[in-house]
């Protein structure tokens, strides 16, 4: 095909154009765009955010302490249980008095539903703690030590950190601490010992994370402050049961807090992602749109699209009919 | 009677003929082969045996066959009204109650009894058989319940010689006694530590010791009956009269009877099981914060509560811990039960095969095998031009196969509704499995 140098290219295909199939323009690399969402994070408030994780592996670690100082018999039932439920009332009321009862109107829960709930825990915990203590009598127990640790990695895995990934699911996440819980307190020495674990890891990785979610986001000195007290009495707990588990999880814990952040922010400078008009198309606004009004389809498609490839949304502009898609490139 | 032309797809006339007029031949002869009206005569009946009386010289016979034809219409007369009657007590309010007709239902002697009630009526009926299919079936049953009442009064007559009743009535309490004994060891075992396998002992002893409880009310049971069981043996061995299948019905019944207790085992470990194993469904999804959606027949997620979820895991632990006990006991009693249902089902298989064989066809096709023609061929005697073609004409019989596919006898009884694959789901799932044959659904 003849070419006119003095016509221009333009990218439509509604158009018969003096150019070869596989012309490539000038402008074609004028487009690109690199790191477009790539985000410039400070480090401390990387730091800040890793709280969360560090939190959590605290909690997992004090639970585990615990229950080991219950399986020793170095902490009794009822100490631990005044304990709890001390804590607890405290945590509840700091919990109301932080954004001064602003979320729970908003939740529109009651104080009755709240007592509702601490009855049925109490009461089922307490009713089943004798089947507790001999569900797993004729299972060995590192069957049992293994089940709990693959159900506590699980609930650090899944558990809800703030970010939002598919991965991401609280209710399994605590279902499996509860599952590791009731594994563990099945091997405590009388039934009393069993209903006091399982409440304390209600309380633990069920009432404890709310309150730090609130701490978080209405006071974060406290918070950073809450943090490094639970760290170090977490740590000095393991330190009385294993010196290298202590240093071992210290150092866990300053790679998460300390490193892992410093290496996001270095590993950040290489980032390399190039957009440009050959990237899928992605249809942002709602599809509603489309079925609502036919016949600004084409506007729509090209405010939308944009001259992207349509990959991606092919098969939802399929529906709306080929014709409409003229600005394909 | 006439013999009768099948005319299924087997229809062969092999012809030897002259390749020229093959064609033409062949047309000719299928004609010939497929008209009714030459097998509506009767004039090929020389067999070595002659039965049918208007055949034979002797006029005695035809006489004595006229007679015996008069005198059976007052007999069927006699036999209508009796079975109408029979028929009608059966029928009555007074056995339609709940109690009464779920254990009529149950009962396969029932079934059988109200089964040959059918066939007593359609021989005794006054109406004249409209076709051959009708005449045929009505020879058929009425030979299967000769001959089951002739192998009955056999078996009766085994069976009340040298005190044979006395003796089966010493050897059956023992033998419930030692079913319960070997059931008892079997809980004992169960109860301990089973093939190593990690049970709960708790549950275990719980459960061993209600089955142990209920095998304990059924020995007393047996002893309390022992009594009186030859006494209900020897009145229950005069029902052979009736015929070989309401024996065997009364004999699967006896040990659907005497293994009451193991069936009473596999449906409380069934239904442990069954709702074990829903809950544990229901509870893994709630575990992995879905639902089942009812509405949409699909699993969606779902946020639950603090409590629920708490309430829920708690659940799951507790009957994922238990499965293991609940599922050996279930599994061993299923495997008694599935025993003794093959045993059952074997009885009935017999019972059947009785019931719906047709020993009047077969018996033609042995000894009048033209009577059931499938179709004829042809012979060439005789060619030479310019004398007509002799050909002979020769009648194939039916096959055996297809005289019992043609004449087999309806059943009462369907075989079991499900297929392999539904079987092994059901018993996976803990859902009971019956025996029981359905009534209603007539299998030809």
């Amino acid at each position: 095909m003849e070419v006119n140098p003095t016509r221009h290219w333009q990218k439509v295909l509604y158009e018969r154009q003096p150019f070869p199939d596989n012309y490539v323009d000038q402008r074609f690399l004028e487009e690109l765009r690199k790191n477009i969402h790539a985000r410039q994070y400070q480090y401390w408030a990387v730091v800040f955010e890793s709280g969360a994780v560090v939190q959590q592996l605290c909690s997992v670690c004090v639970f585990i302490v615990i229950w080991w100082y219950m399986d020793d018999g170095l902490l009794s039932p009822q100490w631990l249980f005044g304990a709890g439920l001390i804590s607890s009332l405290i945590g509840y009321i700091l919990f109301d008095a932080i954004d001064a009862g602003a979320g729970r109107k908003e939740n529109r829960r009651t104080r009755w539903a709240d007592l509702k709930s601490t009855l049925v825990f109490v009461a089922f915990t307490y009713g089943f703690s004798p089947v507790l203590k001999t569900l797993t009598e004729s299972i060995s127990t590192d069957t049992i030590y293994a089940m709990s640790v693959f159900m506590l990695l699980g609930h650090l895995i899944f558990f809800d950190y703030g970010a939002n990934a598919a991965i991401v699911s609280s209710t399994l996440s605590l279902n499996m601490a509860i599952f590791a819980s009731v594994c563990l307190a099945s091997r405590l020495p009388r039934s009393l010992h069993a209903f006091v674990m399982v409440t304390f890891a209600i309380q633990i990785f069920a009432l404890w994370p709310m309150l730090q979610k609130k701490l978080k986001a209405q006071t974060p000195r406290c918070y950073i402050m809450v943090t490094v007290v639970f760290a170090l009495s977490a740590l000095a707990g393991l330190l009385t049961i294993s010196s290298v588990g202590a240093v071992l999880f210290t150092l866990l814990l300053v790679s998460i807090s300390c490193l892992c952040p410093y290496y996001l922010i270095r590993l950040q400078l290489f980032k390399d992602n190039i957009h440009g008009p050959w990237d899928e198309a992605e249809i942002k606004e709602d599809l509603s749109r489309f079925l609502m009004t036919d016949f600004g389809l084409g506007d729509i498609l090209s405010d939308e699209i944009s001259g992207k490839r349509l990959a991606a949304s092919l098969p939802a502009c399929c529906i709306f009919g080929a014709h409409h898609i003229s600005v394909l490139l | 009677m006439l013999s009768h032309l099948h005319p299924p797809g087997n229809l062969t006339n092999s012809t030897d003929h002259k390749a020229e007029d093959a064609s033409k031949l062949a047309i000719l002869f299928d004609t010939v082969a497929k008209s009714k009206v030459l097998f509506m005569k009767d004039r090929y009946d020389d067999g070595p045996i002659k039965l049918t009386h208007w055949q034979s010289e002797g006029v005695e016979a035809s006489i004595i066959v006229e007679l015996m034809k008069q005198a059976s219409i007052p007999v069927c007369m006699l036999l209508t009204f009796l079975l109408s009657f029979v028929s009608s007590v059966c029928k009555s309010r007074v056995l339609k109650f709940w109690p009464l007709s779920f254990i009529w239902s149950k009962l396969s002697t029932c079934e059988q009894l109200g089964h040959r009630l059918e066939h007593l009526q359609v021989i005794s009926s006054n109406r004249k058989a409209q076709n051959q299919p009708q005449l045929m079936r009505k020879a058929n049953i009425f030979v299967s319940l000769l001959a089951d009442v002739a192998l009955g009064i056999l078996l009766m007559s085994w069976l009340y010689r040298k005190n044979r009743i006395g003796h089966l009535a010493d050897t059956l309490i023992p033998a419930a006694d030692h079913v319960a004994k070997e059931l008892q060891d079997l809980l004992q075992w169960l109860m301990g530590v089973p093939a190593g396998l990690k049970m709960n002992r708790a549950l275990d002893q719980v459960l061993g010791r209600f089955f142990l409880y209920h095998i304990h009310l059924w020995i007393s049971y047996i002893h309390l009956m022992s009594p009186f069981i030859e006494m209900i043996l020897w009145y229950v061995g005069l029902s052979a009269c009736l015929g070989l299948t309401v024996a065997l019905s009364i004999l699967s019944d006896i040990i659907a009877l005497l293994t009451f207790h193991i069936y009473c085992f596999y449906v409380y470990g069934a239904r442990l099981y069954c709702l074990k194993i829903y809950g544990l469904s229901s509870l893994w999804r709630l575990f992995r914060g879905k639902k089942w959606n009812v509405l949409r027949q699909r699993v969606d997620s779902c946020s639950y509560d603090l409590d629920q979820l708490f309430i829920g895991t708690l659940l799951f632990t507790i009957l994922l811990f238990l499965l293991p006990t609940t599922a050996l006991y279930y599994l061993v009693f299923t495997l008694l039960r599935l025993l003794v249902v093959v045993v059952q089902g074997l009885i009935h298989l017999l019972v059947d095969l009785i019931d719906s064989l047709p020993l009047y066809s077969i018996l033609l096709r042995l000894c009048r095998s033209y009577r059931l023609a499938a179709g004829v061929k042809f012979r060439v005697l005789e060619q030479k031009t310019g004398k007509p073609l002799r050909l002979l004409m020769q009648i194939n019989p039916l096959s055996y196969g297809s005289v019992v596919q043609t004449y087999r006898l309806p059943t009462y009884s369907c075989y079991p509704k499900d297929s392999w694959g539904s079987l092994c789901k059901k018993l996976f799932l803990g859902e009971l499995i019956y025996p029981w044959k359905h009534k209603g659904e007539k299998q030809d």
